[in-house]
């Protein structure tokens, strides 16, 4: 059920959200911008519908302090106003407004609107969490790393720590991490094992990642690296790339 | 009040909304008895704002004509146009005290 938190100081315009909106929906009220700032702190909204003349201030700028705090400034904002001047429908979506809705409105419309901007939403950020590298896809929200070839996805079992050590070298495309930086990073700066433990967590990596394992380039007396360009055979007295298994 | 058997007004509403509407037809009455009112002590601001919202749901929950009235009130009230608000609050009276659910 998608929670959406309604600032608005009407009763039926309030009513109207909430039968337009129906079962799927649950509708956090909130009469003015002190009781939104309240519902917002303690609730985790997935849409906000905001009415521009509230009894102590203006939406405008509760959207423009929304958007100054890292916690809300990502939750979908719809305008809900009966302000229907050029100039109010400008400032709302060069603010960033997802959509600005004239009152009044049609039910169904309003519902269609909220309904294909939480969609979005949703693709957004659950595209924003897997990462494709190559054959790779890592989903980060489910810690789960898979290869993609021929139509085909198979999850490749990798331990947290294999995930963890993958999923740092393949956000830093070509940036060689040293064996003692890999330990910090992936096991803690409070943990004290041997540099060359990597090793073996590295041929255990690649091992998994069969055909795609020489994405991973042993730097000869630097450490590790993540690269799409896989390079056979020691290309220089400083970097030797492990050849393509 | 205009209530007349001859003048009443048939809207057509959306099942969905029917339960809402007597109290919502009733919430509008009082707001003209206060548009009245604001209107005697000369309150532009408050017709403005009264009919801005009213503007805001009127068609939504299908009175169209309302809506209507309630621009036309809102602009008024910025032109501080007495007589003309007087003139649409017995348009006002004359719609919703007529209106009949079909």
């Amino acid at each position: 059920m998608y929670k959406v938190l309604l600032v608005e100081d009407s009763e039926e315009s309030k009513d109207l959200v909430c039968r337009a909106l129906g079962p799927g929906f649950e509708v956090l009220w909130a009469i003015n911008l002190e009781k939104a700032f309240k519902n917002i702190n303690e609730n985790q909204c997935d849409i906000i519908l905001l009415d521009v003349g509230l009894p102590d201030g203006d939406g405008f700028r509760f959207f423009s302090q929304l958007l100054n705090d890292h916690r809300h400034k990502k939750i979908p904002v719809i305008f809900l106003t009966a302000k229907d001047g050029v100039s109010d429908k400008v400032l709302g979506f060069s603010l960033g407004a997802d959509d600005y809705i004239v009152k009044p409105f049609q039910p169904a419309e309003l519902k269609a609107r909220i309904e294909m901007r939480l969609k979005k939403y949703h693709l957004q950020q659950s595209e924003a969490q897997v990462l494709s590298k190559g054959e790779i896809e890592i989903n980060l929200n489910a810690q789960r790393a898979f290869l993609v070839a021929d139509k085909k996805k198979v999850d490749l079992q990798l331990t947290p720590l294999e995930f963890k050590l993958l999923t740092l070298l393949a956000t830093h495309d070509d940036q060689v991490f040293s064996r003692n930086q890999l330990l910090d990073k992936v096991w803690g700066t409070e943990t004290y094992l041997t540099d060359r433990c990597i090793d073996t967590h590295i041929y255990a990596l690649r091992k998994k990642l069969g055909g795609s394992a020489g994405y991973i380039q042993a730097i000869y007396g630097e450490g590790y690296r993540f690269s799409l360009d896989i390079v056979t055979g020691t290309i220089s007295k400083s970097i030797r790339l492990r050849k393509r298994p | 009040m205009g209530s007349n058997q001859t003048n009443k007004i048939h809207i057509e509403v959306d099942p969905e909304l029917r339960s809402l509407l007597p109290k919502y037809l009733e919430n509008r009455k009082k707001d003209l008895d206060n548009l009245r009112t604001a209107h005697k002590e000369s309150d532009f601001e408050f017709i403005r704002k009264t009919s801005h919202t009213i503007k805001g749901h009127g068609s939504s929950y299908g009175f169209i004509r309302l809506t209507e009235i309630c621009i036309l009130i809102e602009r008024a009230a910025q032109k501080k146009d007495a007589k003309h608000i007087d003139t649409l609050l017995k348009e006002y009276d004359e719609y919703v005290n007529n209106i009949e659910l079909t």
